[in-house]
């Protein structure tokens, strides 16, 4: 294995664990398209390798949530059991479906949270983790629920959908919100994780550098979140949407580098 | 759901100890695991193709992995990755069940069905 490549996907995995940290995602909209466009790493490979990678930066970065008291545990175990039935439906589901048209879905759906995160609002939810009230638990299930599906569907993790909705719909506050986002994600990418494992997708040459790099990016980043501003997370946040919206977009319509 | 207006923080109103536990479990779980991928990494020699998981089934991989087989170690570091949030949400559900939240344990407990069942249809065995 050539020493700078092993370098490079380590720094790969130490910005994608960092960002998922930082934003409550996994990384796979951001490691997938790396992989396969910079490292040349056949697509199914680069979707098990990212998996790997969700786990790392869910349990990395959960690990410290958890203990300082960041993630609404029970929140995230009601929502979880929601995704993980709407991803064992959409697994299921997926050969009824027509991709192309459920990305272009998603790439709205993206775009239209992208807008609802940075449009200015009369009241958004206060940043006190210790006194909030959780509203709305039928949208959080639901959300939660179509999050598993389209994970299910077309492998991409829930936390662009979930965060939002937590925070803007559910009234959690914006950290909260991505602390248990990141604790939830990982279990949900655990299943899928084991199928591609079994299959015998996962290249070790990959997995390795880059999922070392992930857990050390993704303590560093949740280091980093709650000192960082809210203002500033939500902008990092909605450009993440956007970069997601553009990515499934294109793949949906076949065109540029990530068809 | 809430059980009143106030959050349902669980490390808040478990005073701590449950997401103590939890963090502490994953945080040892990642731990292992980068440590056994490192290791493997280093290990390894600098084959060209790419080095496909699994090589056998578990109990070869910690037999391999007991020898200090590259292969083996990289692919212990991805089996512990893989079932650490699953542990962590078992050890969430003895925690619930330690303070009698059934309505928790359950959510956990079904969360781990979800999770067995989605495997199984996916062909792991």
């Amino acid at each position: 294995m050539d020493p700078f490549r092993l370098w490079l996907l380590f720094a790969a995995g130490l910005g994608a664990g960092s960002a998922g940290a930082l934003l409550g995602v996994g990384g796979g909209i951001l490691l997938v398209p790396l992989l396969n466009l910079a490292f040349r790493v056949p697509l199914p490979a680069a979707v098990a390798a990212s998996l790997v990678c969700v786990i790392a930066t869910s349990s990395g970065a959960a690990s410290v949530y958890v203990q300082d008291r960041l993630c609404d545990i029970k929140l995230g175990m009601v929502l979880e059991l929601a995704t993980v039935v709407g991803a064992v439906a959409g697994a299921l589901a997926a050969p009824l479906f027509a991709r192309d048209l459920v990305r272009l879905a998603l790439a709205g759906l993206l775009l239209f949270t992208a807008w609802q995160l940075l449009r200015p609002r009369p009241s958004v939810p206060g940043e006190d983790p210790s006194s909030y009230a959780i509203r709305r638990w039928p949208l959080g299930l639901g959300v939660s629920l179509v999050a598993g599906g389209l994970s299910g569907l077309l492998g991409i993790g829930g936390g662009p959908l979930k965060v939002p909705t937590m925070h803007l719909g559910m009234g959690v506050p914006f950290r909260t919100a991505i602390a248990t986002s990141n604790f939830m994600i990982g279990v949900t990418a655990a299943a899928s994780a084991l199928v591609y494992y079994s299959r015998g997708d996962l290249d070790l040459a990959v997995v390795a550098p880059t999922a070392t790099g992930v857990v050390a990016g993704a303590v560093l980043g949740a280091r980093l979140m709650p000192r960082a501003p809210v203002k500033l997370l939500k902008q990092a946040f909605a450009g993440l949407l956007l970069f997601g919206a553009a990515e499934v977009g294109m793949k949906a319509m076949h065109l540029g580098p990530f068809r | 759901m809430t059980g009143g207006a106030g959050p349902l923080l669980a490390g808040r109103d478990a005073g701590g100890a449950a997401a103590r536990w939890v963090g502490a479990l994953l945080a040892t779980g990642v731990t292992v695991a980068a440590a056994c991928l490192a290791a493997g990494l280093l290990m390894a020699p600098s084959a060209a193709g790419p080095l496909l998981a699994p090589v056998g089934p578990t109990p070869e991989v910690l037999a391999r992995a007991m020898r200090a087989e590259p292969t083996g170690l990289m692919n212990l570091g991805v089996l512990v990755l893989i079932a650490t949030p699953v542990l962590g949400v078992a050890a969430l559900g003895v925690g619930f069940a330690a303070r009698g939240e059934r309505r928790y344990v359950l959510s956990a407990l079904a969360v781990l069905a979800m999770l067995i069942v989605g495997a199984w249809l996916g062909g792991v065995r």
